[in-house]
């Protein structure tokens, strides 16, 4: 086990349990903030959301242990009705409901990005992408085995993935580039 | 600058200071009340019971004196999402629930792949009459309890279990309200950073149906700035919070402190013995 650090511990370097706590709760902030963000794309009526996309980010930035915690705190919070979910919805019934499984793969994914960010992962594009693009086949798996619960086997993959693909490769390499850019940011910074 | 305007979106703390019954709840049987409905609702697989369910949840926001446009708000922004499942669930759902309910099903439209059964039907309506249930239960909830309360009574639920297996209730509170307290900041700062770099001439906020990849490309200079900034406040709050002798919650007293009446103990009660008999009846349909 040779773990390097994770972005939020170069830029928080103050320790000890405040740090946990800010940097959970500065998560789950990225997270809400970003799932409102929204770009319509013009051959599938799903427009990309951050949503997906913050979550995969926070986990490579914070570490697996707060990313997962992070994105709990997200859920319980949409869980209570507050409107944090992607459009500015929230309740417990999109937990419950057939896109429940995105959501709970939201866990997963923040984990996988941030046990590999711990590995170095974060630090180049190509890695990045690769970290990336693994965190969001997790979503993929769980959100269309909750999905087909719901709408049964073919559909759930014909609309449960599909229309999502496009806009995730972009959001891929999206959330790819940002990452190796804020480590420049961070070597500037820590060097003056 | 329409589409800058994230905190419009995000509105949290949207209590609603009446005086009703719920509104005085303690908090902690609030919240247990609550879940035991929102279970009852889950478990709920019929129409009659769902009928019955939603007249209950109803006549809650009837008693919590709630205006109905406030405890449907959030129906609007999940429509499309709603409506699109409900087609998916009649047209290509053939195999019967999963669990629970029995019966045969019967063909009622049978067109290439799309196989519209009574049983898919069933699926798509109740699936739907959930939604709307959970969905007035947890307004409900955040309509007639402040956040603050909220927090409270979460840290006072999980209480004994920091007693028996050091579970940190106290720390769980605090990240609740802070989180609620920074959401507006965040948003700002989002809003922010999104103007100033269109300023600096950053092509956010045009429409266009075949610019995504510029638009994705754009958002780049958005989101690194805004992910360091996030970790910077992070590092300030930690300071703020020392400075101020902070030290968690060992020893810590409340200003308010919550006291449970008969009608608390009523309001679980009454809800236990209703998800007990909603979910007992076996409803003919």
């Amino acid at each position: 086990m040779n773990q390097t650090m994770v972005l939020a511990d170069v830029l928080v370097p103050r320790r000890g349990l405040f740090r946990e706590i800010t940097l959970i709760v500065t998560g789950t902030l990225l997270i809400t903030a970003s799932a409102q963000v929204r770009i319509p794309l013009p051959f599938t009526p799903v427009p990309i959301t951050g949503q997906t996309f913050a979550v995969l980010l926070v986990g490579a930035g914070l570490g697996a242990t707060r990313g997962v915690l992070s994105v709990l705190l997200y859920l319980t919070q949409g869980a209570l009705g507050w409107p944090v979910f992607a459009g500015g919805t929230g309740g417990i019934m999109h937990l419950l409901g057939p896109t429940g499984g995105y959501l709970v793969g939201f866990l997963a994914a923040a984990w996988l990005t941030g046990h590999l960010a711990e590995r170095g992962w974060d630090r180049h594009l190509s890695r990045a992408t690769l970290a990336m693009a693994l965190g969001n086949l997790v979503i993929y798996a769980l959100g269309i085995l909750w999905l087909a619960r719901f709408v049964g086997w073919p559909a759930a993959f014909w609309q449960g993935a599909l229309p999502f693909l496009p806009g995730d490769a972009l959001k891929i390499v999206l959330a790819a580039a940002v990452l190796p850019s804020m480590w420049r940011l961070v070597g500037t910074w820590t060097s003056h | 600058m329409e589409e800058f305007e994230i905190r419009r979106y995000i509105t949290i703390g949207q209590y609603l200071p009446l005086n009703s019954p719920i509104h005085r709840l303690d908090p902690r049987f609030k919240l247990v009340a609550f879940t035991i409905l929102i279970a009852a609702v889950t478990f709920t697989p019929t129409y009659l019971g769902n009928a019955v369910l939603l007249a209950i949840v109803s006549l809650l926001v009837v008693v919590a004196r709630v205006p109905f446009r406030y405890a449907l708000s959030g129906l609007r922004p999940a429509l499309p999402v709603l409506l699109l499942l409900m087609a998916l669930q009649m047209a290509f759902y053939t195999e019967g629930f999963a669990r629970g309910v029995a019966g045969a099903c019967v063909s009622v439209l049978d067109l290439w792949f799309i196989h519209v059964t009574t049983c898919s039907i069933k699926l798509a309506l109740v699936s739907a009459a959930r939604f709307v249930e959970l969905l007035m239960l947890t307004s409900l909830l955040t309509l007639t309890t402040t956040t603050t309360e909220l927090a409270h009574g979460i840290e006072r639920l999980f209480s004994p279990l920091q007693a028996r297996f050091n579970f940190p209730a106290h720390e769980l509170a605090l990240i609740f309200t802070i989180a609620m307290r920074f959401v507006p900041t965040f948003a700002e700062e989002l809003e922010r950073i999104m103007k100033a770099q269109v300023s600096r001439g950053a092509d956010l906020g045009q429409r266009g149906r075949l610019r995504f990849i510029q638009q994705t490309k754009a958002l780049l200079p958005v989101l690194v700035p805004l992910f360091m900034s996030a970790f910077r406040r992070a590092e300030d709050l930690i300071l703020a919070m020392e400075a101020r002798c902070y030290v968690g919650g060992r020893g810590r007293t409340h200003f308010t402190q919550l006291r449970s009446t008969p009608q608390d103990y009523f309001a679980v009660a009454a809800a236990f013995l209703l998800a007990v008999l909603v979910l007992s009846t076996p409803w003919p349909w």
